[in-house]
């Protein structure tokens, strides 16, 4: 079967630098992209256990003494750039984990392997776009990058107004050039998601092979399918938004500035009009790739499939229309309040169809706990504690007072950090073998996923504890009674540190070991197109399309 | 989602069928780029231009 499908294997493939730089394979650029979400996961990583090595105790430690390392300041002028550089980490963290690691990884890295593959497309339908897509983000990155370097406030380096960037803070607040590098920054960042969105819509409307209905495709696709439409809406919002910014901060215009008529809370909008998709952007990929691992290892068809299909297009549309939910302490109307909580709460309905059905499919099935279907396991429990406080902090009376501070903190960090990356790396353990054709030491990923796992939820379950305290966000110190669940809070970060080299070094051993996965690793259960090719599959598949039944 | 494992029939496309393929594509492309274009344009026109001219 593996040989039929891959009968034109004659790979007249590009050799050296040029098959990488100038590549127009799907397979190529979605490895270009894993091998970029690793390197700004790891910079991003290095950021945060930088800021909870800081948090470990209370006073101000290590930043001081790192802005003097790093911008040669001295005395105060060091203690207070060290405040605003703990600032800058936070910011750069969020950014670099949103924008170059998590999009990178699942749409980039996994949705380019797998949905041409996954729907019998020789590739996507704009193959040199999908190049351009990529290209595009590091120089954004090192724009990002590049902004932690350079002034921002006076006496401040870095871009310190958080991921959300509000003016007045990223207006007159910080005049240096580091906002503008950011800006800069997720501009391009968002062209290429945009050039990436088209190319996947497209890809999936008019390249499916012949039978392959919508009602048929893979629920992989059909997330990928609904997290393009979300980015295409969603992204101008935020492209215009961000161009007003640049505008008020160097050519003189107000769109923000409340002193000539213009109105802060309106970025906070548009912002959010973005940003609430954004998460669902960052989850829906996972959420395709969860359902396959959880049928395939329980030898099951995915329960209710169209059912779990039109509810993730239900969370995207809903997605669109609940952002003032981050803004209740903004002094929009008690009217609109009500309006964002109770549209809020009716994304559970649908979230919820997704966790039943993923339990339903379990039950009764022939279940085997291999690495994916342990990290799918994981990943149903942890997005499952950050859903639950997710509807506590959709009820603007209680976000009131939970607001800018670790609850919040501990919530998205639970749905993303832990939800979306164990997707993640659900995703990277059952595609590896496709992908390489090496199969990982079961050991090692396993080992990978315990470490993890306690590391993270040491890490934040506890900012439960101190955002019910009162402990507010994006602060270098805190008093002394929340000392005891930040020191325990840090050991999971270091926890997880460790697990992440766990992880490379699984990659390494793989590589190092060639143990041949062979076609299909993972049995009868797993039946998408994918594991119809040999492994790696060749590098052009489908030239004769697969007639799907 | 399923019934992949039967035995895989393949088709080959004609060189017409190709080429419409690819006219679909494109269109498909431009439509979406043109509903960028407008979401961006809009968001700035819409809500920009009234701040611009609010009385203070």
């Amino acid at each position: 079967m593996a040989h039929a499908a891959a009968h034109d294997d004659h790979d007249h493939k590009p050799r050296g630098w040029v098959r990488w730089v100038n590549s127009t394979n799907h397979k190529d650029i979605g490895t270009l992209y894993l091998i970029f979400a690793i390197m700004a996961g790891i910079i991003g990583g290095f950021l945060s256990i930088m800021m909870r090595w800081e948090l470990a105790e209370p006073g101000i430690q290590i930043f001081p003494g790192l802005a003097s390392m790093v911008y040669g300041v001295n005395g105060d002028a060091a203690l207070d750039a060290g405040k605003s550089m703990f600032n800058a980490f936070t910011t750069a963290h969020a950014l670099i984990m949103i924008f170059f690691m998590v999009m990178p990884a699942l749409i980039g890295g996994f949705a380019n392997w797998m949905v041409p593959i996954m729907i019998g497309a020789p590739d996507m339908a704009f193959p040199r776009m999908n190049n351009i897509s990529f290209w595009l983000l590091p120089p954004a990155f090192i724009l990002l990058l590049t902004s932690m370097f350079v002034p921002s406030a006076p006496g401040a380096y870095g871009v310190g107004g958080g991921w959300t960037i509000y003016p007045p803070m990223s207006t007159s607040g910080q005049p240096g050039p580091a906002m503008d590098l950011a800006i800069l920054s997720i501009h391009i960042a968002g062209a290429s998601s945009i050039l990436g969105a088209i190319n996947f819509i497209t890809t999936i409307f008019n390249m499916r092979a012949p039978g392959m209905t919508l009602h048929k495709m893979p629920l992989f696709a059909w997330s990928v399918l609904v997290t393009a439409f979300l980015l295409l809406l969603s992204l101008p919002v935020l492209a215009g938004a961000i161009t007003m910014l640049l505008t008020d901060r160097n050519f003189g215009t107000s769109f923000f500035v409340p002193e000539n008529g213009g109105d802060p809370i309106l970025f906070q909008h548009l912002f959010w009009f973005f940003g609430h998709p954004e998460v669902y952007i960052l989850i829906l990929p996972g959420f395709g790739i969860v359902s396959h691992i959880i049928a395939t290892f329980s030898r099951k068809p995915v329960f209710g499939y169209l059912g779990m299909a039109y509810a993730m297009v239900a969370i995207g549309a809903v997605g669109f229309v609940v952002w003032a939910h981050h803004m209740y302490t903004t002094g929009i109307s008690l009217n609109a309040q009500r309006y964002f909580v109770f549209a809020t709460m009716v994304i559970a309905v649908p979230t919820g169809i997704k966790i039943f059905s993923w339990i339903a499919t379990m039950w009764g099935g022939s279940i085997s706990f291999r690495t994916p279907m342990l990290w799918a396991v994981g990943f149903i429990f942890l997005f499952t504690v950050g859903g639950v406080t997710g509807v506590q902090l959709a009820n603007a009376g209680l976000d009131r007072s939970l607001q800018d501070t670790y609850y919040v903190v501990a919530h998205f960090h639970y749905v993303l950090s832990l939800g979306a990356v164990f997707a993640i790396f659900a995703g990277w353990y059952y595609w590896f073998p496709k992908m390489t054709g090496y199969m990982y030491s079961p050991f090692i990923a396993r080992a990978h996923f315990w470490i993890m796992f306690i590391g993270v939820n040491l890490v934040f379950f506890p900012q439960h504890f101190l955002g019910l305290s009162g402990m507010p966000r994006r602060y270098i110190d805190y008093p002394d009674a929340f000392a005891g669940w930040n020191y325990v809070s840090s050991v999971g970060s270091y926890i997880s540190g460790i697990s992440v080299l766990i992880f490379l070094y699984g990659v390494f051993e793989a590589f190092r070991k060639k143990r041949v996965a062979g076609a299909n690793p993972w049995g009868e259960g797993a039946t998408t197109l994918e594991w119809q090719l040999p492994s790696p599959p060749p590098y052009h598949q489908w030239e004769q399309l697969p007639k799907v039944k | 989602m399923n019934a992949m494992n039967e035995k895989l029939e393949l088709v080959t496309l004609t060189e017409r069928q190709k080429k419409a393929r690819r006219s679909r594509s494109v269109a498909i492309a431009v439509a979406l780029a043109v509903l960028v274009i407008i979401f961006y344009v809009a968001t700035i026109v819409k809500f920009g231009s009234p701040i611009i001219n609010r009385p203070i």
